[in-house]
């Protein structure tokens, strides 16, 4: 089954086709905030590249987000778009999710959670807890947030686990967190610069594991408009001043 | 990229450039086979305005919904689809490139061309909807709340801006006086309901005319209604309604006539929100007919943002070559005339 998988929701916009779970092409470019250019001929190149034709995909997956809002939005619009014109499964995978999966299990097995870290803008985070499996697979223990250093920096010492950090945010404020924690009687450690930003391979890795799991979802596809929503984490601006003064 | 553009070419037309969810399927560039649109209104009116990001979010989860509903409405399957367009600007930025992007990727999906189409320019289209053959040279006045620009066009893809507001655009002064005077958002058709019930000689308000060139200014009127309310609290809403729309009538046609008398136009058309004011229509055929000019107007509902204009804009893009790459993206601040492929 072959998933075409597509992340904008960072400064990295990203492409891959998978078959299973063999990457067949993937392409992916630092965008200074021109995802809307950039991807829709990568998915032109990806494809292409893979020695495939649209008609030979299963299903689309995207990152639905936490992230850049435009940027996400233009990769949610385009595989819903693409999704409707080849008639095939839409299936949004989290962000964060995806930046865990990429951890390979050699090294995932040493921790106990995985916490992906995406930059919210505004000097915030969005996170999410992610537990470590014996066979060395994640899977989120809570909902994706958004909240600051601080917010991030409590829950994890409430748990108290071995920890690795991933994401461009965690990376970014790497020396902050390791004196903010201290010393423990666990550890924490940080993943290297290709887990700062989630990626599409994993996007359609995920998605792929989700239509094995949930064949329903192939069914679904003729009965509606293909949409999936954005995980924004946050009310648009407006929405919150109004919301501040409507309770002032 | 060779393309054959026909009378049976299909275009699917997508808007996204402000507060409206559009998606349009039109055939021959003139023939609108559905137009849908989806307000925004009720999510930005308690704000007063369009909000950026709300109208964004709106737009993503609309467009899918809307897609479906114009294809339905038009009776063809995607397949029938020859090309896609799609606004590129002007507008706001986060709304535009969901339709960009939707697009874009509709078009790579079937196979088909993508072409970016440039907001003002579709607003002509949407007057030419239903007289295709309008004569040129012709005078295009593009009203709405963003826009005030008078045009001469002596063809298809030939803009020359003549004059335009050097303050507020006039939908913009509708809104805002019909804000300030407690009627409903948005001001325009407010303000036009509440005219027929006032007296539009009750109070003679300024008419800027800025003699030198076609420019209009909307500011200054906008001020002497709001000071005049002030000085006299009791004055019948109605009546400073009427007074206010008749003020920015006379200085719309006025300048519309002698712009079109400069350019020796054969026709008039108008475009964009404002062009659906009943007392507009109403002056600017009377004049234009008096000075031997067809007058060419769209219909109330392809005055306001819609996709059909876009499909058609984007029909004569294609018939005289114009293929967008998809690398295209968008441009907040596009202007009419200018290349934007």
């Amino acid at each position: 089954m072959i998933v075409l998988g597509i992340d904008t929701a960072t400064d990295v916009v990203s492409v891959a086709v998978v078959d299973g779970d063999v990457v067949l092409a993937a392409s992916e470019l630092r965008s200074e905030r021109r995802h809307a250019e950039d991807l829709t001929p990568m998915i032109d190149f990806v494809v292409k590249r893979a020695g495939l034709a649209f008609s030979d995909l299963a299903a689309i997956a995207v990152d639905v987000g936490p992230g850049l809002f435009t940027g996400m939005r233009v990769g949610i619009a385009s595989a819903q778009a693409l999704a409707h014109a080849l008639s095939l499964p839409l299936i949004g995978i989290d962000g964060l999710a995806a930046l865990a999966a990429a951890v390979p299990t050699a090294t995932t097995l040493q921790f106990d959670i995985v916490v992906p870290t995406i930059d919210a803008r505004r000097r915030e985070v969005a996170w999410a807890t992610h537990r470590v499996h014996d066979a060395g697979a994640t899977t989120r223990v809570d909902a994706p947030q958004v909240g600051s250093i601080e917010d991030l920096l409590v829950a994890v010492r409430e748990r108290g686990q071995n920890c690795l950090f991933v994401g461009d945010f965690a990376a970014r404020h790497r020396d902050h967190i390791t004196t903010a924690l201290g010393p423990q009687a666990w550890g924490i450690a940080f993943g290297d610069d290709t887990l700062n930003w989630p990626h599409a391979k994993q996007v359609a890795l995920l998605a792929h594991g989700q239509l094995l799991r949930d064949d329903s979802l192939v069914d679904e596809v003729q009965r509606r408009a293909p949409s999936v929503p954005a995980m924004y984490l946050r009310e648009a601006d407006a929405e919150i001043n109004w919301a501040t003064r409507s309770h002032a | 990229m060779t393309f054959a553009v026909t009378e049976s070419t299909v275009v699917l037309g997508i808007e996204t450039s402000c507060d409206e969810t559009a998606v349009a399927v039109v055939m021959g560039g003139t023939d609108v086979l559905s137009s849908v649109v989806a307000s925004q209104l009720d999510e930005h009116a308690r704000f007063g305005g369009v909000v950026p990001e709300i109208a964004s979010r709106a737009h993503l989860e609309a467009l899918p919904h809307v897609t479906v509903q114009a294809l339905a409405e038009a009776k063809i399957d995607l397949s029938r689809i020859d090309a896609v367009a799609a606004t590129v600007g002007p507008g706001l930025i986060g709304a535009l490139l969901v339709g960009v992007s939707a697009a874009k990727a509709t078009a790579l999906a079937l196979a088909v061309p993508f072409v970016g189409v440039n907001h003002l320019e579709a607003h002509l289209y949407a007057a030419l909807l239903d007289e295709p053959n309008a004569e040129f040279p012709l005078l295009f006045g593009l009203v709405s709340g963003g826009h005030t620009l008078f045009v001469e066009m002596t063809n298809h893809d030939s803009y020359r801006v003549v004059g335009q507001t050097i303050d507020d655009a006039a939908g913009e002064a509708f809104d805002k006086v019909a804000r300030f005077l407690g009627l409903a958002y948005p001001g325009g058709l407010a303000i036009d309901n509440a005219a027929t019930r006032g007296n539009d000689k009750a109070i003679n308000f300024p008419r800027a005319m800025l003699n030198d060139g076609f420019n209009v200014s909307f500011s200054g009127l906008k001020t002497a209604v709001i000071n005049y309310v002030r000085a006299n609290p009791a004055v019948s809403t109605d009546d400073v309604a009427a007074s206010f729309q008749r003020a920015a009538v006379d200085v719309l046609v006025h300048k519309a006539r002698r712009a079109a008398r400069e350019i020796n136009a054969r026709t008039i058309a108008l475009g964009g929100g404002v062009a659906a004011n009943s007392l507009l229509r109403r002056e600017i055929t009377t004049a234009g007919h008096a000075d031997g000019m067809a007058v060419v107007l769209p219909s109330r509902e392809m005055c306001t943002d819609n996709a059909a204009m876009i499909a058609s804009a984007g029909w004569y893009c294609l018939r005289r070559g114009e293929v967008s790459s998809l690398d295209a993206g968008a441009n907040p601040n596009l202007k009419l005339g200018v290349a934007q492929r």
